[in-house]
């Protein structure tokens, strides 16, 4: 049911809670710019009271209303506001974005508890009204009354950076203050550089004389002053002065983030949609192509030509540039989320830490600011949990109390680099000299020779871990392979340093935008192709001169020998010829046909590429230039070819593809399976290898197991966490507000036990604010088996197989996140009927609670009226009772089933014409056949709305709607 | 007294063109544009049905070839060669290529038929058409840009791996 308005309101109040977190938390810090921080805050939550209040969310409107009084109240109090209050507010603040993410139930949602937290009394030193009335009180002045427009600027050439609104009365500065104007003037001159002044004439004053009462004057002044320095330069006791800019960044440590202009404030932005922004870059990819072309055709040398060719180059270059910006994004974006996070950690373990950030507004590619999330929130944390001591080993260590953690980003010859640096413990390297060991992934004496660098990469492997508790998900191993494969996916690199006692240094260095990659163009048998250059590391020529390298045959396979290692080769060619990893036959067939002494025309250039750690060669006719090449998608139906990674226009027009080294390196079989877990594998299931999987509990009978890769993180969480929000369960993750989904409903596994510390899984391929609820999470194991499809059916399983003993039920996470979107896409029980079918009564047979709501949901919201009956037996009274139109219903149900249930309709003379459909989880050419023998007039698999909607259309479009009858059919 | 004038049935319109030398037609409402440029860059690996990749003002559109359906051999394109492109709420860039266009088709609802669905044996054809029209001397199929987009599909998807979406 959301309407066009409600959508518009969720994304400007997306926006102003952003620019609230900050101010919010430098409340707790007392700052110069404490008036504007909260002016802020005002402003941002008067919109969304109002914008929620206009779209009839009363809920929200009331909540937003709760905090701005309670920011009026901290204004008033001139004083830091205690730490409950802030908490309080961060509440609300949390609260108010739960509901802004789910609006449609945001008015069932409960905030009595918030509301009342909010209206504490105010704090006692708030100055009483007496006191303020005799001191002369200075013009009350509002923003509103300073339009600020583009133009508006503090004074160029000058280190001002503040801009101040000023409003006086000149009668009252004269009559109270003892300034005439010329003193007033003069004043106002030497506060700073006037921007803009107007002095507020009416015309009845003039056609009667000049005013006598009141004259306002109000000026825009910029300065470099701070507020309280200003309003002391200016000294003028009645003039209202009110800050138009954020406050510059105080050098104190204490400060929470560089402050930055907020969206609220700064009308010169846009919301775009990014298919525009491509559309744009597309248009300027053919401009560039039109240039290219009439650059080649038209060599004429007149003079006039070639400055036309040159200036429309010049032109085009730059629009490429413009598209190209207006993709990226300032990290703010990224970093904001991070001064709360280490707040909130900071609180929670009981130690202290400072965050500052530098370079927020350093841009980056819209594309890698969302990849970067992840790996990033992940490094914070673990420099909070593990780098970061408390604060008496810190000071036992002769350290400050307050540990730092210093987050940059800074821009460095076309790259972008990220820097997470703290001054806590830094990395153990016993220990994971230890760990390296257990995990039997090198011996004691490689790991004493490698060198700090090499050591510290081992982390980034996927199952390592060396933190010796169990923490949300530094303590799984499941963390650090995100960061490294998240980066890869980006081209992007992370490296390490570390100093015992004095602390970490992570570098991520990432190309500056992702729409254009530069690449080697190369071909094979006659046709262009593009490699992207981040994954190869040289390219040999290969020859029959002297010292030429040549392919020589190892074990029946091509390799290279280089510099003293052999690399495994591919044939591109071949590659691209077949789909089916080369079987041993084929390669010795292949490599019987090398001619042994190579041809001197037979110039090939092998390209070493990299995939993970490792590498292989390419066998390449030619290799023809490096272009910067504009990176598109590959065709959706083009995906399950995993050898091409996207396709791109060339200079001439055509389409050439983007080949992808790891796509070629699983489909050609040229690294070692035993190897490949190092791999970073996207979507593909190979099933001959061994995949990682989280093996946990939910409910105590099942031990449940889910690829490794489908998880972004385990997320732990106590009992009393748990907050009721509507008709669901959610747990503030990180300050996103996340679903609880327990199996049990949706699968029918066990009940999950709430214990006092509970388990979240959350979903690596899906940002859907859900998880899912565990009791146990008990290993992460690599699993190599063969699943069985048979004894296990549900939508979500994918099947299911004996791990250390034990049955293992697989579980397709995505579909499941699937499944619980779709219940939640459903729009609420409408009331009345629609226009599609009038009055049609179904009865819905089925046991499963859940799908009993989401099918009934469903029907009732197209306008059918809907039964429901919990199996046959059920399903038959009710049709003795009444006129149905159609029937739905499972299969699998207690006391009657639905093959028995329609077999006893259909001997029922008067329901033989009655449409039946079978809705079912099984799938199979036998179940379908068994259905339709017993009587059903079309079988739907659960949970295809869309089929289904259409097959009851269809079925009831044959069938005239039943007479609403009194009593029921004849016996039968 | 007066006359009662039935309104005309419901009249459909289709884009004929020519596969060798069988008639088909698409649906007008379902065309976006048909286009002259039929060069496409050939994507190895993709079944025969998948004739390339080609840009069309910087968009990359996906071109079918339904020769190999109706069992005929793929062929150099010619200059009556065409690509008949569909609606994008239909296909992200997807066209046909077909042999040569001809003029638009205007049928009555009688004129429609179901192809039958007791063929002998599954055909390719019948996977991609749902109904076909009668004409005075010919029939022509109509191709269902929903069943065809399937079977590429299908014929893409490779059935010894497992896609996870």
């Amino acid at each position: 049911m959301a309407t066009d308005q409600t959508t518009r309101f969720v994304a400007e109040a997306r926006e102003h809670l952003a620019g609230m977190s900050i101010p919010l938390l430098s409340l707790e810090k007392s700052t110069d710019n404490r008036d504007s921080l909260l002016s802020q805050l005002l402003r941002s939550a008067h919109s969304i009271k109002g914008g929620a209040g206009f779209s009839g969310l009363r809920k929200i409107e009331e909540l937003a209303h709760a905090m701005e009084t309670a920011v009026e109240k901290i204004r008033d109090s001139q004083s830091a506001p205690p730490a409950d209050v802030i908490d309080a507010l961060l509440g609300a603040f949390d609260r108010i974005a739960a509901m802004v993410d789910d609006p449609e139930h945001s008015n069932e949602m409960e905030i009595s508890g918030l509301v009342e937290r909010l209206s504490l009394p105010a704090p006692a030193n708030t100055p009483s009204k007496v006191e303020l009335a005799r001191s002369p009180r200075p013009a009350e002045v509002q923003s509103s009354e300073f339009p600020i427009t583009d133009t508006i600027r503090p004074a160029p050439q000058s280190d001002h950076t503040q801009l101040y609104g000023v409003k006086l009365d000149w009668f009252t500065c004269e009559r109270e203050n003892n300034l005439p104007p010329t003193e007033v003037a003069k004043r106002l001159n030497q506060a700073g550089t006037i921007i803009e002044a107007r002095t507020e004439l009416l015309g009845p004053y003039l056609h009667e004389g000049m005013p006598t009462e009141t004259l306002w004057y109000r000026a825009i002044i910029s300065s470099n002053l701070n507020p309280k320095s200003f309003a002391n330069q200016l000294d003028i006791p009645s003039a209202g002065i009110i800050c138009l800019t954020q406050a510059p960044p105080q050098p104190k440590p204490t400060v929470v983030a560089e402050a930055r202009p907020i969206a609220a404030t700064a009308p010169n932005s846009l919301r775009i949609s990014v298919s525009l922004i491509d559309q744009m870059m597309a248009l300027a990819g053919e401009l560039v192509l039109v240039r290219n072309q009439s650059l080649r055709s038209g060599v004429k040398s007149d003079v006039s030509s070639r400055r036309l060719l040159r200036r429309l180059d010049e032109i085009t270059n730059d629009l490429q540039g413009a598209a190209l910006r207006m993709r990226m994004q300032p990290v703010a974006a990224l970093f904001d989320r991070f001064p709360r996070l280490v707040r909130d950690l900071a609180r929670q373990l009981n130690k202290q830490i400072d965050l500052r950030i530098t370079g927020a507004e350093v841009e980056l590619d819209k594309t890698i600011v969302e990849l970067l999330i992840d790996p990033l929130t992940h490094l914070v944390r673990n420099c909070c949990d593990h780098g970061i001591e408390s604060p008496d080993i810190r000071t036992r260590a002769g350290k400050t109390a307050a540990g730092t953690i210093n987050l940059a980003a800074t821009q460095e010859r076309g790259q972008i680099l990220i820097t997470i640096r703290d001054d806590g413990r830094g990395l153990d390297r016993e220990a994971i000299k230890r760990k390296a060991i257990e995990q039997g992934i090198a011996r004691r004496e490689e790991l004493d020779r490698m060198a700090d660098r090499q050591l510290f990469d081992l982390i980034l492997r996927s199952g390592f871990s060396t933190a010796s508790k169990l923490t949300d998900l530094s303590g799984r191993g499941v963390g650090m392979d995100v960061v490294k494969t998240n980066l890869e996916q980006v081209g992007g690199v992370v490296e390490i340093e570390s100093e015992p006692e004095h602390g970490t240094l992570f570098t991520l260095r990432l190309p500056l935008t992702l729409a254009i990659v530069p690449c080697l163009l190369v071909t094979s048998a006659g046709r262009c192709y593009a490699l992207p250059q981040r994954d190869v590391q040289e390219i040999v020529l290969l020859g029959t001169g002297g010292d030429r390298p040549r392919i020589e045959l190892a074990h029946d396979e091509e390799v290279l020998r280089l510099r003293g290692k052999l690399v495994s080769l591919v044939r591109l060619c071949e590659v691209l010829n077949s789909r089916k990893p080369s079987t041993p036959h084929e390669k010795m067939h292949r490599v019987k046909r090398l001619p042994q002494n190579g041809n001197a025309a037979d110039r090939e250039y092998v390209a070493i590429v990299r995939v993970g750690s490792q590498q292989f060669g390419l066998v390449l006719d030619e290799v023809l230039a490096s272009e910067d090449v504009v990176v598109k998608p590959l065709h959706a139906m083009l995906r399950p070819l995993s050898i091409f990674a996207g396709a791109t226009i060339l200079g001439d027009g055509k389409v050439s593809l983007i080949l992808s080294a790891e796509g070629i390196a699983r489909q050609s079989g040229v690294l070692h399976p035993a190897t490949t877990e190092e791999l970073s594998l996207p979507a593909t299931i190979s099933e001959t290898q061994a995949q990682p999987h989280l093996l946990f509990r939910a409910g105590e009978q099942e031990l449940l197991a889910i690829p490794l890769r489908e998880v972004r993180r385990v997320v732990t969480f106590q009992r009393d966490q748990i907050e009721r929000v509507g008709k669901r369960d959610m747990v503030n993750v990180d300050g996103a507000a996340i679903n609880i989904l327990s199996l049990d409903k949706l699968l029918g596994l066990s009940v999950c036990p709430i214990r006092d510390s509970m388990f979240l899984i959350l979903p690596r391929n899906n940002r859907a604010p859900v998880g899912i609820l565990a009791s146990e999470i008990v290993d992460t194991p690599a699993i190599n088996v063969k699943l069985d499809e048979s004894a296990f059916r549900a939508d979500g399983i994918t099947g299911s197989a004996i791990v250390k003993n034990r049955i293992t039920i697989f579980i397709d996470l995505n579909r499941i996140v699937q499944i619980w979107q779709s219940v939640q896409d459903l729009p609420a029980l409408p009331h009345g009927a629609t226009d599609t079918a009038p009055g049609r009564r179904v009865l819905v047979v089925e046991d499963t609670q859940f799908f009993q709501q989401l099918v009934t949901k469903y029907l009732n919201s197209n306008g059918f009226e809907t039964v429901l009956a919990a199996n046959g037996v059920e399903g038959l009274s009710r049709m003795k009772e009444g006129a149905f139109d159609l029937v739905v219903s499972d299969i699998e149900m207690p006391d009657m089933d639905g093959l028995t249930f329609a077999r006893e309709v259909r001997q029922n003379p008067a329901w033989a014409a009655l449409p039946m459909i079978a809705l079912t989880t099984l799938n199979t050419p036998e179940s379908r056949a068994r259905a339709m023998a017993s009587g059903f007039d079309a079988y739907e698999v659960k949970l295809d709305r869309q089929t289904l909607l259409k097959t009851v259309n269809a079925l009831l479009a044959t069938h005239p709607p039943t007479a609403i009858t009194s009593g029921g059919p004849p016996n039968g | 007294m007066g006359e009662i004038i039935q309104a005309p049935a419901a009249t459909l319109s289709f884009c004929s063109f020519r596969i060798g030398d069988r008639l088909c037609g698409i649906d007008v409402l379902h065309v976006r544009e048909i286009s002259t440029q039929v060069q496409s860059t050939p994507v190895p690996q993709a079944p025969p049905m998948i004739r390339g990749l080609v840009n069309l003002r910087s968009r990359i559109h996906l071109v079918a070839d339904l020769r190999p359906i109706f069992d005929l051999p793929s062929i150099e394109c010619t200059p009556n060669s065409r690509l008949i492109i569909f609606k994008d709420r239909l296909a992200e860039g997807l066209g046909v290529l077909v042999d040569r266009v001809g003029d638009i088709v205007r049928a009555s609802a009688e004129q429609i038929e179901n192809t039958p669905a007791e063929a002998d044996e599954p055909s390719p054809v019948a996977d991609v058409v749902s109904n076909v029209c009668k004409l005075e001397n010919e029939l022509m199929l109509i191709i269902d840009p929903v069943k065809l987009i399937a079977f590429i599909e299908a014929a893409i998807r490779p059935s010894t791996l497992r896609t996870n979406d």
